[in-house]
């Protein structure tokens, strides 16, 4: 089994741990994901990082939830932006134009991330 | 502020920044883009697929989520970029500095008071891109006016030399 090594030695809350009975182990008797290798050292086991992931995936609720705080920090954003293209970027004529193709390009480029962003919670499984 | 030009006051030059220092200030987004593929190595290395009918709508969704957030702030510092700039018209220099969002300072100077124009040049880049820095020196005015990383400064030196002696030559003295 491959190991990712995270710390240093001699660690004062390794001394802790290497004095607990049985610390690889959960009281359940399943295998903990934080581990101590036979220097000493915390390793993490890979494969139990992937089942922990697997089993904490988010509901498609929570998905959306997090889809309404985006749309409300993206409007906020776009007002502070828009602001300053209207109000400083029509001053002269020969920036209308650009600003206008800007901001153009902006809303474009956003929908369709939010779009893309849609179309994740809609094919993300209700389970 | 406002810039308002004047009755038939005519605007010859608009100058940014080369656009070099936009692709500079930039680049971190362009790269913190790639940042989702680099999580696919490591759901890799997790022994975790891309393709689990899970993961991959979960990974599409926070990309796009994380690549909105940079197609913000990539617009952000466009337009920091873009309303930063130097405007040369028949009568004066106008100068807006936009540091940043919400943070913006207009000056101008008048052409007959110009004393001075300072070209600076440096380093390799400036000289294989051609851009540089100007410097204007103004009578009764403590500040002077400066613009970085301008592209060809040699050009706009002359533009505003030949313009102050232009104006110098048709306002008639003052009066002491």
């Amino acid at each position: 089994m491959a190991y990712i090594l995270i710390s240093r030695k001699n660690q004062p809350w390794q001394n802790f741990a290497r004095g607990s009975s049985n610390a690889s182990f959960w009281p359940n008797g399943r295998q903990r994901p934080l581990l101590l290798s036979s220097e000493g050292h915390f390793v993490y086991n890979k494969t139990m990082i992937a089942e922990i992931i697997m089993r904490y995936l988010p509901q498609r609720e929570t998905l959306w939830l997090i889809f309404k705080v985006i749309v409300g920090g993206w409007v906020l954003a776009t007002i502070v932006l828009a602001y300053h293209w209207q109000k400083y970027g029509q001053e002269l004529s020969s920036l209308k134009i650009r600003m206008n193709l800007v901001q153009l390009i902006f809303y474009i480029g956003a929908a369709g991330l939010f779009l893309l962003m849609i179309f994740a919670i809609l094919s993300y499984p209700i389970y | 502020m406002i810039i308002r030009l004047e009755p038939d006051e005519k605007l010859l030059a608009e100058t940014r920044r080369h656009w070099l220092v936009l692709v500079m200030d930039e680049i971190g987004v362009l790269l913190a883009a790639l940042a989702p593929f680099a999580l696919i190595l490591v759901l890799n290395i997790l022994g975790l697929s891309i393709a689990d009918k899970r993961i991959l709508p979960l990974w599409l969704f926070f990309t796009a989520a994380w690549w909105l957030m940079l197609w913000i702030l990539f617009w952000t510092i466009w337009t920091a970029y873009y309303l930063d700039v130097w405007y040369v018209t028949d009568r004066r220099i106008i100068d807006v500095e936009q540091h940043w969002l919400f943070s913006r300072e207009v000056s101008e100077c008048r052409l007959e008071k110009i004393q001075d124009i300072t070209v600076e040049v440096r380093g390799l880049f400036a000289h294989i891109f051609r851009f540089g820095n100007i410097h204007v020196q103004t009578a009764g005015q403590a500040r002077e006016f400066k613009i970085s990383s301008i592209p060809e400064p040699h050009a706009l030196k002359e533009i505003i030399w030949d313009l102050h002696r232009r104006v110098t030559s048709t306002t008639p003295p003052s009066q002491p």
